[in-house]
């Protein structure tokens, strides 16, 4: 379910937005439950999910997600 | 920062109704064991007056009052609030759909096992030529088990409207849904073998336990399914 090696900056990019979990949920079309497992580390994203989430935020994937190592 | 502060109120929220839900929950165990004492020394009394009258079944009956009561009280007074209703409308349309499908996967496995243990009654019956029209019934019932949960976990046999159906997926379902499986998988082969060896050693019995054996690795995927999908978010 998640990758220990992956981190992500998708909770600071969602707050300077000034949108709640729910509300990017609705951008992107997930579940709050969705983004909030995202946001903790507990899931993966697929790339469709990565980009979708980079578009409603306005920022690159890579300043969303990074690799650990 | 509007979405910082949102942030703080909604743990704090969480908090508070993790707090109310774990009274409450205790309540209920509370009054149900209290109120359950209570008609178990009801039950005793009226089958032997005389024994009804001796001390232990009115203290019985007395300390299940007040512990059904207490825990009445208890679970009253942490009903759903103001922090459930806000953290309630924080969720989108997607979530409470997701939420109904779990409540509904677990409300059906429980059916499902209690339909098994009758199913297995009534084997009991058709097995020594006694059977009804409803021992055979029941009997016959077990196999929908097999058919009806698979398809539910699997996404295809949902029968809720259509456009509440589109909801219903979402980016991890097919994460869950492959470990639901996989551990429903596992619970059908446990009981698949303890069947075989029933029929092994105690050949009569397999009409008889074949369907408590085997029913529960039939709703496991959907059981594990509401777990993980509840696990994967602490926060609800």
């Amino acid at each position: 379910m998640s990758d220990a090696r992956l981190g992500n900056r998708l909770k600071e990019a969602r707050a300077e937005q000034g949108l709640t979990q729910a509300e990017l949920a609705l951008k992107v079309k997930v579940s709050r439950k969705t983004i909030n497992t995202v946001e903790n580390g507990v899931f993966t994203p697929s790339t469709t999910l990565a980009l979708t989430l980079a578009r409603a935020l306005d920022r690159r994937v890579e300043d969303l997600f990074y690799l650990l190592d | 920062m509007a979405s910082g502060t949102n942030e703080e109120r909604r743990a704090e929220l969480v908090r508070t109704e993790r707090r109310r839900r774990r009274i409450y929950a205790a309540g209920a165990f509370a009054s149900s064991t209290g109120f359950a004492a209570v008609a178990c020394a009801g039950v005793l009394a009226l089958a032997d007056e005389e024994v009804g009258a001796a001390p232990p079944l009115w203290l019985l009956g007395a300390v299940g009052v007040l512990i059904g009561a207490a825990g009445l009280v208890a679970a009253w007074r942490s009903r759903p609030g103001e922090a459930a209703a806000e953290l309630e409308a924080g969720l989108t349309r997607r979530d409470r759909v997701q939420r109904s499908r779990n409540a509904t996967f677990l409300t059906f496995a429980a059916s499902a096992l209690a339909m098994a243990a009758v199913a297995a009654n009534s084997g009991l019956h058709v097995q020594a030529g006694e059977g009804e029209g409803f021992d055979h019934l029941w009997v016959a019932g077990v196999p929908l088990l097999f058919v009806v949960f698979p398809l539910a976990v699997a996404g295809r046999g949902w029968w809720g409207r259509a456009d509440v159906r589109k909801w219903l997926e979402d980016e991890f379902t097919p994460l869950l849904r492959g470990r639901a499986f996989q551990v429903g998988y596992f619970g059908l082969l446990a009981g698949a073998l303890a069947l075989y060896f029933v029929g092994l050693y105690r050949p009569e019995w397999v009409g008889v336990v074949g369907p408590a054996l085997l029913a529960p690795g039939a709703v496991l995927p959907a059981v594990w399914f509401a777990v993980l999908d509840r696990r994967a978010d602490p926060d609800e």
